[in-house]
């Protein structure tokens, strides 16, 4: 309650110092709760989610700036229902600090919490420095500090974090690259290399590369993202995705070592341990009339464990305007075989503007999975086939360009198919109410 | 067969007996009543054949020949006795007519009209030869009972009545009465005889044919004087159309033919009723002498004419000793010949004009002529040179009164200064310097010679275009207040401090000078460079205009894609979508990422071109499963939401049911492996399994080595309830497990 209350006298000392100096604001704050029951009886859910996101510029004369991107989860019930998650805390404030940007015309500062994008996605609680070349076209920075908590997200000094990145962008190319380390308790815990490039190869043509190789014991690369996606032209768009990541050098560092739950056996095999997923995903989209768009994908998994394959195809058509009425309808299926079940989805969105600035939205889903491969090295209990419908329906009013409330039912269907001693037949009820303030 | 003679004769002797005991013939037939004539009427076994009664009766035996008449229609070849009955008796009337009922119209000759209420014997005047009343015959044509009322007539059959008259009233004629008078009859009807009724002409009942129409005193009274034509008759004169219209009199017989006005007049406009033949023939004989003797011995035809008496053929220029010139030509004969007064008169232009002279005795018997001419009084002829001031440039263009107010000259003449005649409106403020110093009189007053550079204010762009009094009010030209306010009203109301002049030129006002992109905190750029300050500065205010787009332009999109216009259009042009890369394909856009600024990915000021961040969410966002899961986020979240998880466990091959809904992902998946875990029960329940031991319900010895059958017993909507009946052989429990184990 005091981070909120802290949270609300930040952005009102914002909003006022941004009418004083009519400096840029620019984020929102949105406020949602869902309650969900079920037929089954058990413990309601009732949780809450304000998420908040702020980026303040031009706060002094010095164009002091200001991020905040948090999300403060209230569990009422803590029931860690399913689609929820995991709720761990009530603050999860994911950047919070304060930037000093073109000091000295070159230098931007950043002091308070920061996720690194340009060091692939390091945290720190400390100080960032960032010195800029070549008329702000490259840039080389440090930071410092202790590391937040990875499951409270609190600020604590078991950790600490500290690493070097550079930047480099021109004619299309944008390059980021950087050497991380993380340390437990003083001592080296994971440290890691990380590079990112985009590069506008021509017109339409896009190729990027996420990549980080981690170094525990030896060099690997944990994971990589390999993307071409091209647009030959306006109508259509091809793009090849590529993906490699494995957790082997994860499971030898303190920040993923795991906290011994009471219940745990923690006999996992070795076929865990040298688990690798290697990903192709190849997919297309068509402009085929104005607001038509037909859309398809196929991709292709493997993964080390056990050598199984695995497939997902989906297809699906979506027009923006529906025969001139302004209804929005997007029909997709999807054909999965995700190594040890096999299952197929259709899925329809529907939305409409009525009069005014009142929208209306539908969905309907009709999912149908089950079981394969029962045996496996680590043997299978259960043999499970289920179909699921989702139906939602929700109303959508923009109050203003800035303020929107939306409200959204969800009615969940599960139907046991095959083991019926497990589970009968579910009806979950799922309410939403979501107030938004863009600012 | 002799059986039968004797009822025949019985009824033979039956008949012959009624008959001699029958009742007497009707008196027309008592001649025949004795048995001795019973066969001119009966045949034996024949009755009364119609051909005995036609026998006698020859007359009616015709008209049934002829078909004419009630027999000759109605009988035919019938039995005359079926009407006609006999042996009633002498006092029987055989005719058995019923006057009351019977049907003329049988005998051919409907009774229609006035004739319903004839008594049949107006019509049937005959008698029979016994004297009797006939009723046979009777014509039936009009004049046979009407006569011939009209006569015979000449060339019309006066006698086929049926042609006018009808039976409703002999005076009610027929509605298509088709008389024609010109045809049928010697006078045929024209001009206003068409409208007259017949009794007008045809006096008397029977007075149709013939008439005596000689001539038109047949019916028309002679209205004129006894004697006064002669022998002449009417239709030398008059004609039927009207007795006063179109005379076909030839009026030039007389020697006097009607020309122009003369002939639109009436006879007796001229003519006295009493004395046709006038007195004299000329113009005297009777119009008046208007002019009261002033031309006498002169014939009125010398100046007018008959076309019209005001259509003078008088020539003013060569008839008389005044040539009428200029505005003379226009102006009427009675504004110079007032009371009709032509002669003698004064022919000076004083005999006229003399109070209109405004000179008075200024000029003295000068002749105004000098001077003037009647093609415009006020344009004179006059050289003002002579007078040592001669007019140049606007002063030859003022009339001379403008000078000379009174008409008179001037007081002084060697007086020929500007203040003469024109007010100094400077008063003191030039020190009575000349006014042609800066004024060049005779061209332009208005433009001044004045160099302005010699003053303080450089006159400059559009100043130059001002005339002085623009800026220089009522006159007022020194001191002067140089400032821009003092003549332009402030029309940003004091929103600036600054001096006009640092914005706004003289050489248009409206297109400000001002540095939007420097002296504002609002650089303009694209589109809006070309927009007029009052497009967004409305109601001529500029502190205070709203810089986010919402400010000035309407969203179209009604708040769908929140407040930030510019992360799909620009200032350049606003149709251009720049995200439309983002409208589909790998990476569409929409949930939060369509309501946030491109700059969140693409770098401040969009430094980096839009070519910086990859269609992966690991780009952007912190993994919070730490790279456990893989980089490929949407597999299980939404841009709508991070949360809730679409992600359905089931494809993992273990669905998630029961109390599993509720149970944290780490308890289940240690050190956040997520991939290839097994899913028996005794991966996460183990521990469980084994605390069981030594309790009532010892699982280690009821179900040794068992953990992956757990689902035999337990389902995952509660661990502690085993399923109902089931048994796992517990001597504690009955062979029934009562109460399982229990779960941390």
């Amino acid at each position: 309650m005091r981070r909120l209350l802290a949270l609300c006298l930040t952005l009102s000392a914002a909003t006022q110092m941004a009418r004083a100096r009519e400096v840029d604001v620019d984020g929102r704050v949105s406020l949602r709760g869902y309650y969900s029951a079920d037929s089954a009886g058990y413990t309601p859910v009732g949780i809450t989610f304000l998420e908040t996101d702020a980026k303040v510029t031009g706060l002094t004369e010095l164009e002091l700036g200001l991020l905040l991107d948090a999300t403060f989860i209230l569990d009422a019930t803590e029931a860690n229902e399913r689609r929820f998650g995991e709720t761990e805390g009530i603050g999860q404030v994911r950047q919070l600090h304060v930037e000093q940007p073109r000091l000295l015309g070159r230098f931007d500062l950043s002091f308070g919490r920061k996720l690194l994008f340009e060091a692939g996605n390091a945290w720190v609680d400390g100080l960032d420095a960032e010195v800029w070349f070549d008329r702000r076209r490259a840039s080389l920075g440090v930071y410092g500090g202790l590391s937040p908590d990875r499951f409270d997200r609190s600020l604590t000094p078991d950790y600490q974090a500290a690493g070097v990145y550079g930047t480099f962008h021109r004619d299309g190319l944008d390059l980021s690259a950087a050497y991380n380390a993380l340390l437990f308790e003083g001592e080296l815990d994971r440290h890691w290399a990380f590079n990112r490039a985009h590069w506008k190869a021509g017109d339409g043509l896009f190729l990027s590369s996420y990549l980080v190789v981690d170094f525990a014991e030896r060099a690997a690369v944990t994971t990589w993202l390999g993307t071409v996606d091209y647009t030959p032209i306006p109508a259509v768009n091809l793009a090849l995705n590529l993906s490699r990541y494995s957790i082997e050098q994860f499971r030898n560092q303190a920040v993923y070592r795991n906290v011994v739950e009471p219940n745990q056996a923690l006999i996992l095999g070795d076929e865990i341990i040298d688990l690798v997923y290697n990903r192709a995903r190849l997919s297309a989209s068509l402009r085929v009339w104005r607001t038509v768009y037909h859309y398809q994908s196929l991709e292709l998994k493997q993964r080390s464990q056990d050598g199984r394959d695995s497939f997902l195809y989906t297809v699906g058509i979506r027009d923006d305007d529906l025969a001139g009425t302004g209804l929005r309808v997007d029909l997709s299926g999807q054909l999965v075989n995700n190594f040890l079940s096999d299952s197929y989805l259709v899925s329809l969105d529907l939305a409409r503007d009525l009069a005014g600035q009142l929208g209306l939205g539908a969905r309907l889903t009709w999912f149908d999975g089950r079981t394969v491969g029962r045996a496996t090295e680590r043997g299978r209990t259960f043999d499970e086939a289920q179909q699921v419908v989702l139906m939602g329906v929700g109303v959508n009013w923009r109050l203003s360009q800035s303020h929107h409330l939306d409200a959204w039912y969800d009615g969940i269907y599960e139907a046991e198919l095959q083991d019926a001693r497990n589970a009968e037949n579910l009806f979950i009820h799922t309410g939403m109410l979501r107030y938004s303030w863009l600012y | 067969m002799g059986r039968w003679w004797l009822p025949l004769g019985l009824l033979a002797l039956a008949w012959i007996g009624s008959a001699q005991a029958a009742n007497p013939l009707s008196k027309p037939h008592a001649h025949l009543d004795n048995q001795a004539n019973c066969n001119k009427c009966h045949v034996a076994f024949g009755g009364v054949p119609a051909s005995n009664c036609r026998n006698c009766h020859k007359d009616i035996d015709g008209t049934i020949r002829q078909g004419k008449g009630l027999h000759g229609r109605v009988v035919g070849n019938g039995t005359c006795n079926t009407c006609h009955r006999e042996h009633l008796g002498r006092g029987h009337d055989v005719r058995g007519l019923n006057p009351r009922s019977f049907d003329h119209s049988q005998t051919g000759y409907p009774l229609t009209g006035g004739h319903g209420g004839v008594r049949c014997r107006q019509c049937h005047t005959d008698k029979r030869p016994s004297g009797r009343d006939s009723y046979l015959g009777a014509p039936t044509d009009c004049v046979a009972c009407h006569g011939e009322y009209h006569g015979k007539g000449t060339k019309a059959d006066l006698r086929a009545c049926e042609r006018c008259h009808n039976t409703q009233g002999w005076a009610l004629l027929n509605a298509n009465l088709r008389f024609d008078h010109e045809r049928e009859t010697r006078f045929p009807r024209t001009g206003q005889h068409k409208d007259v009724e017949c009794k007008d002409c045809h006096l008397g009942k029977k007075r149709f044919s013939p008439l005596n129409i000689s001539g038109c005193a047949s019916c028309h009274k002679d209205p004129h004087p006894p004697g006064i034509f002669g022998r002449r008759l009417c239709e030398e004169c008059h004609v039927t159309q009207g007795f006063k219209v179109n005379s076909i009199f030839d009026h030039g017989s007389t020697g006097w033919p009607l020309r122009g006005e003369h002939k639109k007049k009436q006879c007796l406009d001229c003519h006295a009723w009493e004395r046709w033949k006038p007195r004299t023939k000329d113009c005297a004989g009777c119009h008046e002498d208007s002019h009261r003797g002033q031309f006498k011995g002169t014939p009125c035809a010398r100046c007018h004419q008959e076309s019209g008496w005001k259509r003078l053929r008088f020539n003013h220029d060569t008839q008389s000793q005044f040539p009428l010139r200029g505005k003379h030509k226009r102006v009427d004969c009675a504004r110079c010949h007032p009371g009709g007064k032509y002669k003698p008169l004064d022919t000076r232009c004083v005999g006229c004009h003399r109070n209109d002279n405004p000179h008075q005795d200024t000029f003295g018997d000068t002749p105004c002529s000098n001077c003037h001419t009647p093609v415009d009084w006020k344009k004179t002829r006059f050289d003002h040179g002579i007078t040592g001031f001669p007019l140049e440039g606007r002063h030859s263009e003022q009339p001379c009164y403008r000078c000379h107010p009174n008409g008179t000259e001037t007081q002084d003449d060697t007086v020929q200064d500007c203040a003469f005649c024109h007010r100094d409106p400077h008063g003191d403020q030039f020190d009575k310097a000349p006014c042609d110093r800066c004024h060049r009189g005779f061209e332009r007053f208005r433009i001044p010679l004045f160099d302005h550079t010699l003053a303080r204010f450089q006159l400059a762009g559009r100043h130059l275009e001002v005339e002085c009094l623009g800026c220089h009010k009522g006159g007022h030209y020194r001191p002067i207040d140089t400032a821009c306010g003092n003549c332009h009203q402030n029309f940003h109301e004091g929103q600036f401090s600054r001096a006009c002049d640092q914005c706004h030129t003289p050489e248009l006002w409206s297109k400000a000078t001002f540095d939007h992109d420097r002296q504002s905190d609002y650089a303009l750029d694209g589109a809006h460079r070309e927009v007029t300050c009052k497009k967004c500065h409305v109601r001529n205010q500029y502190k205070g205009t709203p810089r986010d787009c919402e400010g000035c332009h309407l969203d179209v999109h009604q708040g769908s894609k929140g407040p930030d216009c510019d992360r799909c259009h620009t200032t350049r042009d606003w149709t251009a979508n720049q995200t439309q890369n983002h409208d589909f394909g790998a990476f569409t856009l929409n949930g939060v990422h369509d309501l946030i600024e491109c700059e969140r990915c693409h770098g401040a000021n969009r430094e980096k071109q839009l070519a910086g961040t990859g269609p992966e969410c690991v780009n952007c966002h912190r993994d919070p499963h730490f790279g456990s899961l893989g980089p490929m986020c949407h597999d299980c979240h939404t841009q709508q939401g991070f949360l809730p998880s679409t992600f359905l466990h089931i494809q993992t091959g273990f669905r998630l049911s029961g109390a599993h809904r509720f149970v944290a992902c780490r308890d289940c998946h240690p050190g956040r492996v997520f991939g290839g875990l097994p899913s028996s029960c005794d991966f996460c329940h183990q521990d469980t399994f084994q605390r069981t031991a030594g309790t009532d319900c010892d699982h280690t010895q009821l179900c040794p080595g068992a953990l992956d059958s757990c689902h035999t017993c337990h389902d995952t909507r509660s661990w502690v309830r085993a399923r109902p009946g089931s048994s796992c052989g517990s001597p504690a429990a009955g062979g029934v497990c009562r109460a399982g184990g229990e779960r941390e």
